[in-house]
């Protein structure tokens, strides 16, 4: 009997496993832009992202979980270092709750490009994704005033679930 | 024929009243706000659909302990800790359900890292209600906060 | 085909006075730097001092605690007149009680809850069980442990809190209770004129957002009879947010040591304490009253389990201030006594000390 019992959850655990599978997807290419003149304090700079699970070929009643794996910012030249003391990507959609989900703070100097730390919670995101559009908002904190338009580039990588 | 064109008149006028009223009353609450402790300015702004606040400035910005501006110390994510208070969106996904109120959005407190359902009434177009609560609006608080003007 | 072409003018005229999209765009110029200057749009300004501190212990709206004492003697005189000052009375009731436990309920829900004005009510149900050992001497039918085995002790209250900052840095606080105490049960509910009403009001300052004091007085059964008092009201939290106060003297005194905004641990003592009217004891013209107070010295640990619902765990050691037992008219009218007073007491009764927990949970307040 306990033979029999510990076979059917076995079976059980293999047959969930089985049905779920995880795709990783990679947007390489996020302008996030705000006009400027900027000034010193928060800034925020966005981009709508479209149909992102459809050119993926994902399904997105298949979804169970969308995990943010990797932001990664490029600095452009005209940046300099200090300038930004902290940077906060948050992802948001019409229909669904605005999520933090990368920040820094401080902002190593010498780099270009800024690894984000990813936030550990990330309940949610799969919301902001079932819809055709959603947008990246990055915030950024400036040190003092900066006259010349910028445009970050993000890399996003997202670990997608389906079943 | 005389009766149609009146009633033509009629319906021409009634589109002109209702063109001239604004669609979207909700962005009255787009500014710049203090709430009664005086600690700190939130700045409203609509992205999409939604309202949003984030703090624009900090009576005391530099924790007295460790003498860096302050950030988000309190929030339950160990990974969100280090965010910056200043720059942060303490009022999210507020949408307009007429009659002067904003709903559907949460408070976000960084004294304690909890966040509050939380209901936007504006009592006049210089002062907001905002109650944050737990489950039931009577569980709750209400803050008043004042609009302010910005000085050029 | 008039009427058609007179109607697509309507439909285009609507469109032209229509709205412009008054989105407030993200990437508008804002100047940021104003902020240092800004001012409210209508002169008004004031702002009010907030009932809490930096990292005070959350305050509920409801709890259900659960509070157990460990075994302990009890020796209980027989019902008399005996000075207040009496020594080696010998006891006509000994009992070992195994245990005294019981349910403590507890709601306080704001009525008004703004910036300038807090109004809560709220209502409490205490409840002790006795459990006496076989080792009890014979007592009469009528003897008090009979009466607290059969029924127990019990407490329901009405309570009423009022917060009013008179500025950024004054306040007023100011409560009223209404305890009915006694050995009665759901079924058979003491009469409301055996009613205790208590008061307090304080008058404080809040100079910063990590220290608050007052000062007032008090009319309180607090150490089971009639008292008034002062009380001193001091909450402070240390600039490193890890350590504080919590004082209500000389009702509670508390030190404080906060691991971070979910979870903290509280130290000190609390006196607890009401007057029973104890129904059951036959006397001609009178009514008998115990006059409960206790000292609990105490540890309690105090944790966020889910979202507003806290844990508690209290232990601790109940030190018995006293148990002795007063006559007081029929009618439900009560005496004061006070320190000084020099009124005989009906029994003379000792309570062991003996340790106890309490565990609880709480929904706790914004």
């Amino acid at each position: 009997m306990k033979k029999i019992l510990f076979i059917s959850a076995v079976s059980i655990f293999l047959f969930s496993c089985k049905n779920q599978k995880v795709t990783s997807i990679e947007l390489n290419n996020v302008q996030l832009t705000a006009e400027g003149p900027y000034y010193e304090g928060p800034n925020s700079f966005q981009e709508t992202i479209l149909n992102t699970l459809k050119n993926n070929n994902i399904n997105p009643e298949s979804v169970e979980k969308i995990e943010l794996t990797s932001a990664i910012l490029i600095l452009p030249d005209s940046i300099e270092d200090g300038l930004i003391q902290d940077f906060s990507l948050q992802l948001v959609s019409n229909t669904s709750e605005m999520k933090k989900v990368a920040f820094i703070n401080p902002i190593p100097a010498g780099k270009k490009e800024i690894p984000l730390t990813i936030a550990q919670e990330q309940d949610g995101i799969d919301e902001i994704f079932s819809k055709e559009e959603f947008t990246a908002l990055l915030d950024a904190n400036f040190s003092k005033d900066f006259e010349t338009n910028i445009q970050f580039k993000a890399k996003l990588k997202f670990n997608i679930t389906t079943h | 024929m005389k009766t149609t064109a009146k009633l033509f008149s009629v319906l021409f006028f009634l589109m002109l009243i209702f063109s001239f009223t604004p669609d979207d009353d909700g962005d009255r609450l787009v500014g710049v706000w203090a709430p009664s402790n005086g600690k700190a300015r939130i700045k409203v702004e609509k992205i999409g659909n939604k309202y949003y606040g984030k703090i624009v400035w900090l009576r005391e910005p530099i924790d007295p302990v460790t003498q860096i501006p302050k950030v988000d110390k309190n929030n339950p994510d160990a990974s969100m800790q280090n965010v910056p208070l200043k720059g942060y969106r303490l009022l999210k996904d507020f949408i307009y359900s007429g009659k002067n109120e904003w709903t559907e959005g949460t408070i976000y407190d960084p004294e304690n890292g909890s966040t509050y359902s939380c209901l936007i009434t504006m009592k006049d177009n210089n002062t907001l209600d905002i109650r944050g609560y737990i489950g039931l609006k009577a569980l709750g608080r209400t803050d008043v906060w004042k609009r302010l003007e910005l000085k050029k | 085909m008039k009427y058609y072409i007179l109607l697509l003018f309507f439909f285009i005229g609507s469109a032209l006075f229509a709205q412009t999209d008054s989105t407030k765009k993200v990437e508008e110029e804002e100047d940021y730097s104003v902020y240092e200057n800004a001012t409210s749009s209508d002169g008004q300004n004031k702002t009010f001092c907030n009932p809490k501190i930096f990292d005070l212990s959350p305050a509920r709206f409801i709890s259900i605690a659960w509070d157990h004492q460990l075994p302990y003697d009890m020796k209980l005189s027989q019902p008399g007149f005996y000075p207040k000052d009496s020594t080696n009375v010998v006891p006509y009731e000994t009992a070992n009680a195994n245990s005294t436990s019981g349910l403590r309920l507890f709601a306080n829900i704001p009525v008004i809850s703004s910036n300038k004005f807090l109004w809560q009510l709220g209502l409490n149900y205490w409840n002790m069980k006795y459990v006496f050992s076989e080792n009890t001497t014979p007592t009469p039918n009528a003897g008090l442990i009979q009466q607290l085995q059969n029924d127990g002790l019990t407490t329901m209250g009405l309570h009423s809190t009022v917060y009013k900052p008179l500025n950024e840095k004054q306040f007023i606080l100011m409560q009223v209770s209404a305890d009915l105490s006694g050995n009665y049960t759901f079924s058979n509910i003491q009469d409301l004129k055996y009613t205790k009403y208590s008061a307090s009001i304080l008058w404080g300052k809040r100079p910063n957002d990590r220290k608050q004091w007052a000062v007032g007085l008090t009319r309180t059964y607090r150490v089971g009879q009639l008292n008034f008092l002062p009380i001193v009201l001091y909450n402070w939290t240390a600039p490193n947010r890890k350590w504080g106060t919590e004082i209500l003297f000389p009702a509670r005194v508390h030190v404080r040591k906060n691991f971070n905004a979910r979870s903290l641990v509280m130290a000190g003592y609390e006196l607890e304490g009401q007057s029973y009217r104890i129904g059951g004891i036959t006397l001609s013209d009178k009514e008998l009253e115990i006059r409960r107070g206790e000292l609990r010295l105490r540890l309690e640990y105090q944790r966020q389990i889910w979202g507003f619902i806290w844990g508690t765990i209290q232990v601790g050691y109940r030190h018995n201030y006293s148990f002795n037992a007063d006559y007081t008219e029929k009618g439900g009218s009560d005496f004061f006594r006070g320190f000084v007073g020099k009124q005989e007491y009906a029994m003379i009764n000792k309570l062991g000390g003996a340790p106890y927990f309490n565990v609880g949970i709480h929904l706790v307040s914004p």
